[in-house]
């Protein structure tokens, strides 16, 4: 594959990856209250070797709202 | 039910403590009192447990809500998956109020826009009053009622415990006139006898003597009452004093009258306490109602040692990393416990509130994590002043309550499937003194500590912050026979230890207790945590609107920022505070008096700053501003320096060079913003509170630059007084 067409390719892996993602982070709204998303961090033995995740906590705030018109 | 705060093993009169508790002591009387009873060691974590029936790591309060952190067990916020008792308990039919503390809303729901559903009216509660956060001042509380934050009552003689149980006593005379033939569920947490420790001056001095012997007569002489009641075996063995507390003999004169008069304190606030709950427990009997009430009263972790070695007259000052010396709180003796003060006593003191067991609040050995418990039913229970020695943990009293109303444990909860209760009942204990108990096994942690509990067994390991845990040393006590934990067995018994420590790993993995977390001070310092508001450059607040709460005001320590206020001065002049934060123990005020625009700032009440414009505020519409410029940066203490511009119309009116700034004042205690008034405690006390503006104010603008880069607090080492 040319480089050019290899560096397109990535591209739009990584934006439909991000698209994905984007859509995983969105909780369904139509079953209330919303579920907690599960913890996308990492837990090891201690905090410094652990990664944190504050989605989960962050999650009661509303989706931003959009423009009427 | 009642929860004590801070309130040792060994406090109570009926616990063979030297504080007169007689109403408590008569309740115990009439009912149950447990010996061998636990809790998480710190106040969130107990009271999450307490009320959910579940490990607080599994309901993600592994510590305090202010010290949350990204991880399951520690978010701060308790999932709908564990439904509190008040919830349940609403939901069958009964009317639930809660009074007091309320130290499980996330710290970023500290606003007047919520979240609400972890205020107690989103967890089960139909009614609140009291105060949300860790501790509040008692003479002037920053307080909430249902969902929305009020003024403090102005009055003399004011105090909180007296209002909480005024409201206790309207909250169940309203359900009873009502005549609904609904049963009810109470839960009143009083701030009684967390710092600041606040009491009538009465009730200090009257226990002026009582305990001029000194904390290690106080141990000796309590543990003597404690064997005589048949609390404790009469082999129980006084453990050596804990770690940084000095023999009584080898203090100073000056040492002795200061530590003796605030431990008087704690004893005027707590002696206070029991006065008041006397008078709850007489309005049961008038309606009554108290037969076929059951009373249970709990302590959430041991007695308290962040008085650290000197106690003090303002907490906020250890909090600061500059504590004050005894000469300081020598020259306040009369005042502690009184309304210019935020005292705290020594961690002797808290050593000995904990007889016989070592250590105190936050570590996993017996002083932090036993507790008295309390439990009386005369229409159910018919023992009268017996002891139960089954072992018991905190997460038993929901599965009590339910067995006792008879309900079951909901599967699910408004939709949500619930996790499993964690607990045992202890109700089959209520008739049985020798029933076998039926706990088989309970893991601690607390802030890196941790320890296990399994058939009379216990392994703990107390950790040094900062150090690795593997070097932490781990003890092993057959606390069956010794519950003073005196005997340190783990090198006899290495197969107990060992599965002992087995048995705490698999439960830390159930229960989301890893990753092990020692961090303090610095969480509140990770630039990753959620914040109450969203950061901007530019806040506006307006006149008539409630305080807002120091964790969701703009953070202006250390930061550029600019206060101003828009106001009309009418003809004649007008009066009053524009904008305060803070109040007596630290904070700031832009304010009108005499005519002139002043701007006070209050350092940890240890140095006052103040500056006033020279002429007259002019009549008609102004922009009254004050800025700030910080200039430089201690730790030790921790404080910030900076110059202060006073304005009027952006023209320069006064200026103060290199005042200081707390680096962290408010964080728990402070007093809120408020706009247009001055409730509370006063900043200046070149005014009276609440000094509200005269004239017309119609909005304040806060302008707030960015935190600094590399704004860390942290804590200077090697210091025994600016221990953790």
């Amino acid at each position: 594959m040319p480089l050019r067409a290899r560096h397109a390719a990535v591209a739009l892996a990584l934006a439909l990856g991000l698209a994905v993602s984007a859509k995983a982070a969105e909780p369904d709204r139509t079953i209330l209250p919303v579920s907690p998303p599960d913890f996308a961090g990492k837990i090891g033995e201690t905090y410094k070797d652990s990664t944190p995740d504050w989605n989960r906590r962050c999650r009661s705030r509303p989706r931003p709202a959009r423009p009427t018109s | 039910m009642i929860v004590l705060d801070d309130v040792g093993y060994s406090q109570l009169g009926s616990y063979g403590g030297p504080i007169d508790t007689p109403n408590l002591d008569k309740l115990a009387a009439q009912g149950v009192r447990y010996t061998d009873f636990h809790t998480t060691a710190l106040c969130s974590p107990t009271r999450a447990a307490l009320l959910t029936g579940r490990n607080h790591p599994a309901v993600s309060l592994a510590a305090i809500t202010e010290a949350a952190t990204g991880y399951p067990g520690g978010y701060g916020s308790i999932p709908k998956s564990a439904a509190t008792i008040a919830e349940v308990l609403k939901q069958n039919g009964y009317n639930t109020f809660a009074l007091g503390k309320w130290h499980l809303a996330p710290y970023t729901a500290y606003t007047a826009a919520g979240p609400f559903d972890h205020w107690p009216l989103g967890m089960g509660f139909e009614k609140y009053y009291g105060f949300i956060g860790g501790e509040t001042d008692q003479w002037a509380p920053l307080l909430v009622q249902d969902n929305t934050f009020i003024d403090a009552p102005r009055r003399d003689g004011y105090h909180l415990t007296e209002d909480l149980v005024d409201h206790a006593i309207a909250y169940i005379r309203d359900q009873q006139q009502a005549s609904t033939g609904r049963p009810f569920f109470q839960y009143l947490a009083l701030g009684t006898a967390h710092a600041p420790l606040h009491a009538p001056k009465s009730y200090v001095d009257k226990y002026n003597g009582r305990f001029d012997a000194g904390w290690d007569a106080a141990r000796e002489e309590t543990l003597r009452k404690q064997k005589a009641m048949g609390l404790v075996p009469a082999d129980t063995e006084l453990p050596p004093r804990n770690p940084g507390v000095p023999a009584w003999a080898d203090l100073t004169p000056d040492q002795k009258t200061v530590y003796t008069r605030l431990e008087q304190v704690f004893a005027g606030y707590l002696d206070h306490a029991d006065h008041h709950l006397g008078r709850l427990f007489a309005a049961l009997d008038d309606m009554k109602i108290r037969d076929n009430t059951l009373i249970i009263v709990v302590s959430d972790n041991g007695a308290s040692q962040e008085g650290l070695q000197n106690g003090t007259a303002n907490t906020d000052r250890y909090r600061n990393y500059n504590p004050d010396s005894v000469k300081e709180i020598l020259g306040q003796l009369d005042k502690l416990g009184g309304p210019q003060t935020d005292p705290h006593y020594p961690m002797g003191w808290a050593m000995a509130g904990n007889t016989p067991l070592k250590r105190w609040k936050q570590d996993t050995h017996h002083g932090g994590n036993t507790d008295p418990l309390i439990i009386s039913w005369p229409a159910r229970i018919k023992a009268q002043g017996e002891m139960r020695r089954q072992y018991s943990y905190v997460t038993d009293i929901v599965p009590t309550l339910l067995e006792a109303t008879g309900l079951p444990a909901p599967t699910s909860v408004n939709g949500v499937r619930q996790m499993p209760l964690q607990g045992v009942s202890m109700a089959y204990t209520f008739d049985d003194p020798n029933a076998p108990r039926r706990r088989k096994a309970q893991y601690y942690e607390m802030l890196g500590s941790r320890a296990i509990w399994s058939d009379g067994w216990t392994a703990v390991a107390w950790h040094k912050k900062d150090d690795d845990w593997s070097r932490d040393k781990w003890e092993l006590y057959h606390t069956d026979v010794d519950l003073s934990e005196a005997h340190d067995l783990a090198a006899e018994r290495p197969d107990k230890l060992h599965a002992l420590q087995a048995l705490w790993t698999d439960e830390a993995k159930t229960y989301n207790v890893l990753p092990l977390d020692d961090r303090r001070y610095e969480r509140t310092a990770d630039p990753t945590r959620p914040i109450a508001a969203i950061e901007k450059s530019a806040y506006d607040y307006y006149p008539g609107t409630s305080i807002v709460h120091p964790l969701a005001a703009p953070q202006l320590l250390g930061r550029e920022h600019t206060v101003t206020a828009y106001a009309t001065i009418p003809e004649g002049g007008a009066e009053g505070v524009l904008a305060s934060s803070g109040g007596e123990f630290g904070g700031w005020s832009l304010f009108i008096k005499d005519g002139r625009l002043r701007y006070a700032h209050n350092y940890l009440k240890i140095e006052e700053y103040d500056v006033a414009s020279a002429a007259k505020v002019p009549s008609g519409a102004h922009r009254f501003s004050v800025h700030f410029t910080p200039t430089g940066k201690s730790l030790k203490p921790d404080f910030f320096t900076g110059d202060v511009t006073l304005s009027i119309d952006g023209g320069s009116v006064g200026e103060l060079k290199d005042i200081k700034m707390a680096g962290q004042y408010s964080a728990v205690t402070g007093y809120g913003l408020l706009i247009g008034r001055n409730t509370g405690t006063p900043v200046s006390h070149d005014y009276e509170p609440p000094f509200v503006f005269t004239g017309a104010l119609d909005k304040v603008v806060i302008e707030v630059a960015k935190a600094p880069k590399g704004e860390v607090i942290g804590k200077p080492k090697n210091d025994p007084n600016l221990a953790d």
